[in-house]
């Protein structure tokens, strides 16, 4: 099996490059390199990750700043040509902002910061992003975010299902979603949506914490499991 | 070229939960003095623009803002702009 080039982009201020780039390299094996925010190319690269962080400080909205840097336009070219591009917390809000994914990332409802371990259910397991994964399989990822309320307007409400957009919901132990499980007050508790296409994911919880047992768990492993499958 | 001063007042549509302005209006609630209701919290941004004139200056303001200082599925805005007073 060919290994994928992974790209994690770095932007002032990310700060969970390193641990995605440990679990693509050195974990699953595969080619890793970074990308800084100012680079003039993408190199030649079967998945970027947009990691997470708080890139320029979260400053105007998150991700906006972030979203009109060089090579922010470099990962809206390569998404449209249907390269795979994953955006973790807020990677996930930068892609919003691309408009590469629908929606908003809003203030979370409490107004708190919370960090905690999240239950999620993957109410797709047909992406390039789970397959790996069982319909309906429960995970247990955390979260650790201000901004993760995710807000749809009425327009896009429709076109995501319509789509089967929503890729994974904030759920309790028994997989249902419910008011006590929804951790920020998301709309029908998404916690990651995938565009229309299908090759571009964002998602707040963090796969990357939990992708080997050293560190309690292996729920987020199958996600970078799926795309390099899908990949090869 | 004229240079002008801008301002643009940011506001959450009214469809979006404000929950900065929900606290303010509970902590307020606790408070029986004054009568304050319905707060929403917004942003203000001031700069300057040079520009042939007020209407090519309107239209470079309104495609800065659709393009980077508001998003618009979540915010609203109003622009204010000045002859620069030296």
């Amino acid at each position: 099996m060919r290994k994928i080039n992974f790209g994690v982009i770095q932007f002032p201020g990310s700060n969970c490059e390193q641990d995605c780039f440990y679990v693509v390299k050195h974990i699953l094996k595969q080619n890793c390199s970074y990308i800084w925010h100012d680079s003039k190319s993408l190199k030649n690269l079967d998945c970027i990750i947009v990691p997470g962080g708080f890139s320029y400080g979260d400053y105007l909205r998150t991700g906006a700043i972030a979203a009109q840097s060089n090579i922010s336009s470099k990962i809206k070219d390569f998404a449209h040509n249907g390269g795979v591009v994953i955006g973790i917390c807020n990677g996930f809000q930068i892609l919003t902002e691309l408009k590469l994914l629908p929606g908003v990332l809003l203030r979370n409802k409490s107004l708190n910061f919370i960090c905690k371990d999240v239950n999620l259910k993957v109410t797709n397991s047909n992406s390039i992003f789970t397959s790996e994964y069982s319909h309906n399989e429960i995970l247990k990822i955390p979260i650790a975010h201000a901004e993760g309320n995710f807000f749809l307007n009425k327009s896009e409400v429709s076109e995501v299902k319509k789509f089967n957009q929503i890729i994974f919901q904030y759920v309790n132990s028994k997989g249902l979603c419910d008011i006590d499980s929804n951790p920020n007050g998301s709309i029908m508790n998404i916690a990651g949506i995938r565009n229309k296409k299908g090759n571009v994911l964002g998602l707040m919880p963090h796969p990357e914490r939990v992708s080997e047992n050293l560190l309690g768990g292996l729920d987020g492993k199958k996600i970078f499991q799926s795309i390099i499958k899908q990949l090869s | 070229m004229s240079k002008f001063n801008i301002t643009i007042e940011i506001m959450p549509i009214d469809s979006v939960l404000d929950p900065q302005g929900e606290a303010i209006e509970l902590t307020l609630k606790n408070n029986s003095k004054y009568l304050a209701a319905n707060f929403r919290v917004g942003k203000r941004i001031e700069f300057t623009l040079e520009s042939k004139n007020k209407t090519s200056c309107r239209n470079t303001v309104n495609d800065l803002c659709e393009k980077f200082l508001v998003n618009e599925i979540i915010e609203k805005y109003k622009i204010k702009i000045e002859n620069e007073k030296n």
